[in-house]
């Protein structure tokens, strides 16, 4: 039975799990393009991706390229089934 | 559904969760797309308005398209593969490429097929060389074209209305401007790109989630 994931369902990591499972599975989006098109501060962005990863949904890398600090997020697989887990439960209460 | 510790989602929470989410994932793919596909567009553009124009005025520029279009191929390859500044790493935009390489190889048969068929004919070469130029500037548009028409369905209507309205406004051309049909098609098709370019650049990008 789907459950609703509480970690996922606060709206602005709503929207970030739902921004990163959108990309392909091994895809990466860079962390200023991540806040600018969620409309995130650094500090907010950076705080919830911390909570994403540390419940094992979200994988950060941070690289160098071209000598600057680069840092790219991606979903894991544990985070995307938890993902359609949520969307399943929604669905569920929405009846459709 | 939910623990007894959190507090139940009503089934308007719940609705608006699925909206925004639906939201976000059309927002972050049209971002994305289009500033990948902005540069693309502009780069085509500029090779069209450059090709279509001195095809005007230069019979036989068969050779001068395969030199431009080896450089359009090369830009593209290096926008597509070294840009240093992409927001997306490990995505699927090599698929997109060997995608279009492979449309350019269709079309590329299809002119070659076509070029054969006329200069078979023998010395009425001479009086059909224009109409094929004209015919092969017509498949080339709408094989292009024909692209972005797909791209549209899954992607955004823009693109399906870029591609259906400069596939129509060339198929226009080739009916009904014989003399001037190139610098139409420079116009229509050339410089159609370079603007949608411009406006995907400017607007799909600023869009806010």
């Amino acid at each position: 039975m789907p459950e609703i994931d509480t970690v996922i369902h606060a709206p602005a990591r709503l929207r970030i799990m739902a921004a990163l499972v959108s990309l392909e599975p091994r895809a990466q989006l860079d962390f200023r393009t991540l806040g600018t098109t969620l409309v995130l501060t650094d500090g907010n962005l950076g705080a919830h991706l911390q909570t994403l990863e540390e419940a094992g949904y979200i994988k950060v890398e941070k690289s160098f390229v071209a000598r600057k600090p680069r840092t790219h997020v991606s979903a894991t697989s544990k985070g995307r089934a938890r993902f359609e887990g949520h969307v399943a439960a929604l669905r569920e209460i929405c009846g459709v | 559904m939910t623990s007894e510790h959190n507090p139940p989602i009503t089934r308007q929470e719940a609705l608006s969760a699925l909206e925004e989410i639906d939201r976000v994932r059309d927002h972050v793919r049209r971002t994305l797309a289009g500033g990948a596909m902005a540069p693309m567009l502009v780069l085509w553009g500029v090779i069209w308005l450059v090709g279509f124009a001195f095809e005007q005025f230069i019979p036989n520029a068969y050779r001068l398209w395969v030199v431009i279009d080896l450089i359009g191929i090369a830009c593209s390859f290096y926008l597509g593969a070294f840009s240093r500044n992409a927001p997306v790493k490990g995505s699927g935009g090599a698929r997109i490429g060997v995608s279009w390489l492979i449309l350019f190889g269709y079309a590329t048969l299809w002119s070659v097929l076509l070029y054969q068929s006329a200069t078979a004919s023998g010395p009425g070469w001479t009086a059909y060389g224009p109409m094929l130029e004209r015919k092969m500037a017509l498949l080339w548009v709408s094989v292009c074209m024909f692209a972005y028409v797909i791209m549209g369905l899954w992607l955004d209507r823009f693109l399906l209305w870029l591609g259906a309205l400069v596939t129509a406004a060339t198929l226009v051309g080739y009916l009904f401007e014989q003399r001037y049909f190139f610098l139409w098609v420079a116009a229509a098709g050339g410089g159609s790109l370079i603007v949608s370019g411009l406006f995907i650049r400017k607007f799909w990008k600023t869009a806010h989630a």
